[in-house]
């Protein structure tokens, strides 16, 4: 009878006790299981199979900080978008996106500004990356670090073509003609078509892009639509020369194909991802440690080196101490370029003079 | 057991293919027409912005539209007609040539490449006829081609492939027809004097009318929206209407003006059908007689 009411007492404490625990706030639950020994869980959000679901990305972070990195894998950027605004916030922790959708996201509230004075590794960021316009809130507050990026530059057949190609005009020269390739991408083609035609690539004049894109026909082959299209236009020999992601460039390099990626002296078009902060996470800290570990030298060397899938480094440091021959398969070599015309977003006006512009071209006689 | 209840019964049986039909077509063209009007792109987050009769304006008034509307419109005529002219011997060779027993099995192959997945088919056909292909490279070697030479990435590329993949229904609608054709009308229009030619034009042309009339719909119809195959296979000069209703959609985030050109080509398909439907009526008269 004894041992029955001696039980009963320990139950009701012990209950009491796990009763006062759960009426804790968050982040006493937090610190509660961390006195219980289970580990504080990151969530982040970002692409399949890029970069940070690899060894050196999650297991890497969640193994030197003692937590859990739990992935969630986007689908497509409205679908995130409209997680974090039905529920997903506080539980989504950080975001990668890109500077097309920063504001998209900022101005549904979504974003946490970010204090740059407690990222380590900031300082050795590439200067242009940081410093865009979409990274900052109206006051001037940073909410995104960037942490990966790459080109949709020139390429071509060195095996075909022995001259040497320094300029986006080789694509209009008509020793060319019928050779040459085109991503079908409203985007890449009128920032390329700006940078020859001496324009500004943010905002060139549209009778000029136009013109020039409709005497590139004259040239052009096929407008590529996706990674396999380019593949089986370039290996058949079909297209020369034109213009290409830089990773596949590094793909077709791998497997023996004598394919030259060259950034031209007009400037290169370029694309960069950021990291952001979900509003109210109630992870702050780690999210901070995070973005710090992914722009560190450890990730980001990792990232730039890595057998499958390589991406270049945002970090100057890491850039800089890379090998020849990995900056040579990055097409970072001899050094990155420095003018890269990062895809930025339009308003909606010029969305549609844009892709409009682009249907004219390709509709044209 | 009263003799009207089978009847009843009939008729309650065509609701649910008359709800199906309601659910799949009308309410979707009516929702086209409506979208036809929302000005901008239509979102699950922020609805429609508003109306406007613009879209349609443009859509009719385009340039670029008319231009590649006539584009796909010659091309899925000229597709239709291949198609025509290779089923035709083929179906009927399948139906009164080949012994009975193997027609089911000539059937089924000729309709494989239906059930094979779209992508496959026009990478598989690309294959053929890139510049170092199955195709191109014994008429380059034989000196048929000057070099350098490739059909890839050309308009007729894009019909080679769409004629690749939409022969087998023409082949299908042509072949039921044939099938029922009684051989002895066929002899006797023979033991009458009829040559080949005139036998096909007033025997066998007028009693496949019907098959002929469905394959034009399953092929012209949509060959003429296609966008996939100017896309991987055609050239600079490929775009069809199908590529600039799709980019509305995907691209230009213009959801509104995407509804109504794809209204308008609606109407222009239509409106072709209802005068091929005319054309082969009157003409099924004066042949048939």
């Amino acid at each position: 009878m004894k041992t029955r009411k001696t039980l009963s007492l320990v139950l009701a404490i012990a209950m009491s006790m796990a009763l006062l625990t759960g009426c804790g706030g968050s982040d006493k639950s937090v610190e509660g299981n961390k006195e219980s020994g289970e580990k504080e869980k990151l969530v982040v959000a970002n692409w399949q199979s890029y970069a940070t679901d690899a060894d050196y990305g999650a297991a890497s972070f969640a193994e030197q900080y003692n937590c859990e990195v739990e992935h969630y894998f986007i689908s497509s950027i409205p679908e995130l978008l409209s997680v974090l605004e039905n529920g997903g916030t506080g539980k989504i922790d950080v975001v990668c996106i890109n500077p097309l959708y920063l504001q998209q996201y900022l101005n549904a509230g979504v974003l946490e500004t970010i204090d740059t004075s407690k990222l380590e590794n900031y300082k050795n960021l590439r200067k242009d990356f940081c410093s865009i316009d979409e990274v900052k809130d109206s006051s001037g507050n940073i909410i995104g670090v960037p942490w990966v990026w790459g080109t949709t530059s020139l390429f071509y057949n060195a095996d075909v073509i022995t001259d040497e190609i320094t300029s986006w005009s080789s694509l209009w020269d008509s020793k060319y003609a019928g050779m040459v390739t085109l991503e079908n991408e409203y985007d890449a083609a009128i920032r390329t078509a700006a940078m020859y035609a001496d324009q500004n690539p943010r905002n060139p004049d549209m009778d000029t892009v136009e013109k020039a894109l409709v005497d590139l026909k004259s040239n052009v082959k096929t407008y590529w639509t996706s990674h396999d299209d380019f593949v089986k236009a370039y290996t058949s020999g079909e297209v020369v020369i034109g213009n290409v992601w830089g990773s596949i460039a590094t793909e077709l390099k791998n497997e023996g194909y004598n394919i030259q990626y060259i950034h031209p002296e007009e400037g290169t078009v370029g694309w960069c991802d950021y990291w952001c902060i979900v509003k109210n996470t109630e992870h702050q800290d780690l999210a901070m440690k995070w973005i710090d570990y992914c722009t560190g030298e450890y990730f980001q060397n990792c990232m730039a080196t890595a057998s499958s899938q390589a991406y270049s480094p945002v970090n100057t440091v890491v850039t800089d101490q890379l090998s020849d021959e990995t900056r040579q398969s990055l097409w970072l070599y001899p050094e990155a370029p420095s003018n890269v015309n990062l895809a930025l977003p339009l308003t909606d006006e010029q969305l549609t003079n844009w892709t409009t512009l682009w249907d004219e071209v390709k509709a044209a006689n | 057991m009263n003799a009207k209840h089978p009847r009843k019964l009939v008729r309650h049986l065509i609701w649910p293919s008359a709800v199906i039909l309601l659910a799949m077509s009308l309410v979707p063209l009516c929702m086209l027409v409506f979208f036809s009007f929302a000005d901008g792109n239509v979102s699950t987050l922020n609805g429609i912005a508003g109306y406007t009769i613009d879209n349609i304006v443009n859509a009719v008034t385009s340039a670029t539209v008319g231009r590649l509307m006539l584009r796909s419109f010659w091309i899925a005529v000229l597709v239709t007609v291949i198609c025509i002219v290779i089923a035709y011997p083929a179906a009927w060779a399948i139906a009164k040539v080949v012994p009975e027993k193997y027609r089911s099995t000539l059937i089924m192959i000729s309709i494989v490449p239906a059930f094979t997945s779209q992508l496959l088919l026009i990478y598989s056909i690309m294959t053929l006829m890139q510049s170092n292909g199955l195709i191109m490279t014994p008429l380059l070697k034989l000196g048929i081609l000057p070099a350098g030479t490739s059909i890839l990435y050309t308009n007729q590329a894009v019909i080679i492939v769409l004629v690749y993949e939409y022969l087998p229904y023409m082949i299908l609608s042509l072949y039921s027809c044939l099938e029922k054709i009684d051989v002895n009308v066929i002899a006797a229009s023979h033991t009458l004097g009829a040559n080949r030619f005139q036998t096909f034009v007033n025997v066998v042309l007028p009693q496949s009318f019907s098959g002929l009339m469905t394959g034009i719909l399953i092929v012209l119809i949509p060959v003429a929206g296609s966008f996939v195959e100017p896309n991987i296979a055609g050239g600079p000069y490929s775009m069809m209407i199908g590529s600039l209703i799709d980019s509305q959609f995907t691209t230009a985030m213009n959801m509104g003006y995407g509804a109504a050109l794809s209204l308008l080509f609606l109407l222009i398909m239509s409106l072709t059908l209802a005068v091929i439907k005319l054309v082969m009526k009157i003409a099924d008269r004066r042949i048939g007689g």
